[in-house]
């Protein structure tokens, strides 16, 4: 128990602020864009995204030092960890917040988006949020990092604001997000009343000391395990918890959906990870049959709902959903190996995800459609680049061999046999198999189906003569107001005669766009190749946390 | 009054906040519900600080309170950001998205 | 305690003499009630319009900036306490605190959303 004289003896050194030095220069970026916001005039603010993408690279050169020549402790009283593992998830987060930064200039500018500066400073902020919430050593920081995080991500999920599906976003992710954070929240009042720490290693030396089922503290521990792990699942869009991962991944700004559908995962897996696998460790028995009900659940479910899916951009949102499940089982197995397994995993659907989702971005028309299966067909013969690309990301995500989706699944199932979780493995590889269909459809919706000519103008053949004015008014009324044609997403907006009339030519892959996607795609075909280098570093980091 | 006064409360509070948000279809009555439940938390991690004789509950009731204030802060602005496009709001309007 | 004494005795003295001021009107003022009198608003005009309005969302606005900052200064508070245990860092965790906040409030005064109109 930390009493009260202890914490105010403490005074901060310059070391602790060198231990959070990325996490300081991503704030950095945040407030220099903020204020060069006002600064630039407006025709200008696409540069924004240039200032934020230097400040990143920055915090990942700083990373990366910290990584061979940190000391790898705590700052801050116990509060902060710069251990491998939380370099390792910064290192993600960064990346897939490059990629982010890199995506937007162009999509932004394409949907009408005005507020740069916001749109930037907030993208770093979560970044920021997902940093701390990574690298926290107290349940305080968790809680702090996820809320730095999450309002970030509500203001940005809605930020297309004229158009109701992105307004429906944030209204649903403000209002059901904060509620898995209450629980969440009240998890750790039980967790801090049961156990009388909020210091993560706290917390474990007294469940150690105390792991025989007996004492006053063990009715308050289960239930504060408990509605952590509700709030946990929330935040990871787990089956049953996952109703509002599809809604806000679609209506939000695909840009945003690609950061925050890795970010997110990220941050709330390193948590999840440190909160349970790590500090919690000693009752696993507590609280593991929960989450294997859980990660089976998320699997099956996912996988499931995937499939019947017609909108590719839903499609990935429940793909989302069911590779969370996989990375579940690895927190189930809980050993050091299946932390690392965790931790290659997430850094495999991070270069798998962001490609998939850019390609999704590159070929969305300004008014938020155009992402339905049948808009892929023979995408091939029209968009060569990007139907490559994608055709590659869904490969890695169906886990096929010489990608690092494959790597991913290949250690988080090694791991889940070796610790003994045989049948999470069995499950995890049936569903995969499941998984393949759906994303083997879009590939050979691409390849191999034919654009009816019989329907009207799909989106990408060049339009006879369409004049931009045209093309430009046309799309500027669809987002001004509730157009007729906004709430479809579904198969029928091909026969809708508005939705024809706002089939626009083919509009430029912006450059940052085509380096975001080259990023991905190398890291996904590299690492897949040569998993060494990856699986060395997972390593390295889950035995800086978990011995 | 003994500790567990205290928590049978905040539990009370918690619920009756948790059945606020699924009960009610106003978003800002859905709102006032989630921060009943911040502050049922409050009062709980200040009951346990209290007894445990340990500062950190306290740290984390100053935490929450702020964030509270960013979380209506927001809150409100996407409301009023959605209230600018249409005249009223109910939840159960915003149905764009199915599947 | 002994300081809140008078203060306590003043309190006493005026919730005494509201007591006493309403009970004598009461008491000895003329009753004729009439609707007009016990109309919630007793002038006697009819309202012109629902008295429940819709407020303005500029006044939204400066409501969530106040709270904003409201808030966030508060956090202050722990720190000016420890002020002189922390020393020179706890300055600079000052500065750094006050930075955040203030850019930001730089940003929204640029951006107008202090003007009323």
């Amino acid at each position: 128990m930390i009493l009260a004289s202890s914490v105010f003896d403490f005074t901060p050194t310059a070391q602790d602020w060198l231990r959070i030095l990325p996490e300081l220069i991503v704030l950095g970026a945040a407030l220099l864009v903020l204020l060069a916001d006002l600064a630039i005039p407006a025709k200008g603010r696409g540069w924004l995204a240039l200032v934020g993408l230097l400040g990143v690279v920055a915090a990942a050169v700083v990373t990366a030092g910290m990584w061979i020549s940190g000391d790898g402790l705590t700052a801050f009283n116990g509060m902060i960890a710069s251990d491998k593992a939380a370099l390792f998830a910064d290192l993600v987060i960064l990346f897939a917040a490059a990629l982010g930064l890199l995506f937007s200039p162009g999509y932004v500018e394409r949907q009408g988006i005005r507020q740069h500066g916001e749109y930037y400073t907030l993208l770093l902020l979560a970044a920021l949020g997902m940093m701390l919430m990574a690298s926290a050593a107290s349940l305080l920081i968790v809680f702090a990092g996820l809320e730095v995080l999450s309002l970030a991500l509500y203001i940005l999920s809605a930020f297309i604001v004229a158009r109701p599906r992105s307004q429906e976003a944030g209204m649903k992710y403000f209002i059901l997000s904060s509620f898995a954070s209450a629980f969440l929240l009240y998890g750790m009042a039980l967790t801090y009343g049961a156990t009388g720490a909020t210091a993560l290693t706290a917390i474990h030396d007294f469940v150690a000391r105390h792991a025989a089922p007996t004492g006053d503290f063990r009715p308050l521990l289960l239930a504060g395990l408990g509605l952590m792990a509700v709030g946990f699942c929330f935040k990871v869009s787990a089956v049953p918890f996952q109703a509002w991962t599809p809604d806000v991944y679609v209506g939000a700004p695909t840009s945003i959906t690609a950061f925050m559908s890795v970010g997110t995962k990220v941050a709330a897996f390193v948590a999840l990870a440190r909160v349970f696998m790590v500090a919690l460790g000693p009752v696993a028995a507590a609280w593991s049959p929960v989450l294997w009900a859980v990660a089976v659940l998320t699997m099956i479910g996912g996988n499931l709902y995937a499939v019947t899916q017609r909108d590719v951009k839903r499609m990935l949102a429940y793909s989302s959903v069911a590779n969370a499940g996989y990375m579940l089982v690895a927190v189930v197995t809980g050993t050091q190996q299946a932390l690392a397994a965790l931790l290659i995993y997430l850094a495999a659907y991070a270069t798998m995800n962001l490609g998939a989702f850019g390609v999704v971005l590159a070929l969305e028309r300004s008014d938020g459609l155009g992402t339905v299966l049948e808009d892929f067909n023979g995408l091939a013969r029209r968009r060569r680049g990007l139907a490559a690309v994608l055709a590659v990301c869904l490969l890695a995500l169906a886990g096929i061999p010489p990608t690092v989706g494959f790597a991913g699944k290949f250690a988080v199932f090694y791991a889940a046999i070796a610790g003994g979780r045989l049948e999470l493995a069995i499950i995890g590889v049936l569903t995969s198999v499941l998984g393949m269909f759906y994303y083997l459809r879009v590939i050979w919706a691409m390849y191999f189906v034919e654009p009816q000519p019989a329907r009207p103008a799909p989106a990408f053949v060049v339009a006879p003569a369409a004049p931009p004015a045209s093309a430009s008014a046309a799309a500027s009324s669809s987002t001004g107001g509730v157009a007729v044609a906004e709430p479809r997403i579904a198969t029928t907006v091909r026969a809708d005669p508005a939705a024809v009339s706002v089939a626009e030519t083919p509009h430029v892959v912006y450059p940052g766009t085509w380096l975001a996607l080259a990023l991905a795609l190398i890291a996904t075909i590299a690492l897949g190749i040569l998993p060494g280098a990856l699986v060395d570093l997972a390593t390295q980091a889950a035995q800086s946390l978990l011995r | 009054m003994p500790l567990n006064a205290y928590l049978i409360v905040g539990a009370l509070l918690f619920t009756i906040g948790a059945a606020g948000v699924l009960v009610r279809r106003n978003p800002l009555v859905m709102f006032m519900s989630i921060e009943l439940m911040l502050n049922a938390v409050n009062l709980s991690f200040m009951a346990f600080a209290h007894f445990l004789d340990s500062v950190d509950g306290w740290m984390f009731v100053f935490l929450v309170l702020t964030v509270a204030a960013a979380e209506v802060v927001v809150g409100l602005a996407i409301i009023v950001a959605i209230f600018r496009t249409r005249r009223e709001i109910d939840v159960d309007e915003l149905n764009t998205l199915k599947g | 305690m002994p300081d809140y004494v008078p203060v306590l005795i003043l309190m006493g003295l005026a919730l005494a003499f509201a007591i006493l001021v309403t009970l004598v009107t009461f008491v000895f003022g003329p009753k004729k009630p009439t609707p007009e009198k016990l109309a919630p608003y007793e002038c006697g005009i009819e309202e012109i319009e629902p008295p429940r309005q819709r407020f303005p969302v500029k006044y939204l606005t400066t409501g969530m900036l106040f709270i904003i900052f409201d808030v966030e200064a508060a956090a202050i508070l722990p720190l000016a306490i420890l002020m002189r245990q922390l020393k020179v860092l706890g300055f600079v965790e000052l500065l750094i605190f006050a930075v955040v906040l203030i850019v930001p409030f730089f940003y929204v005064w640029r951006k107008g959303a202090f003007t009323w109109e």
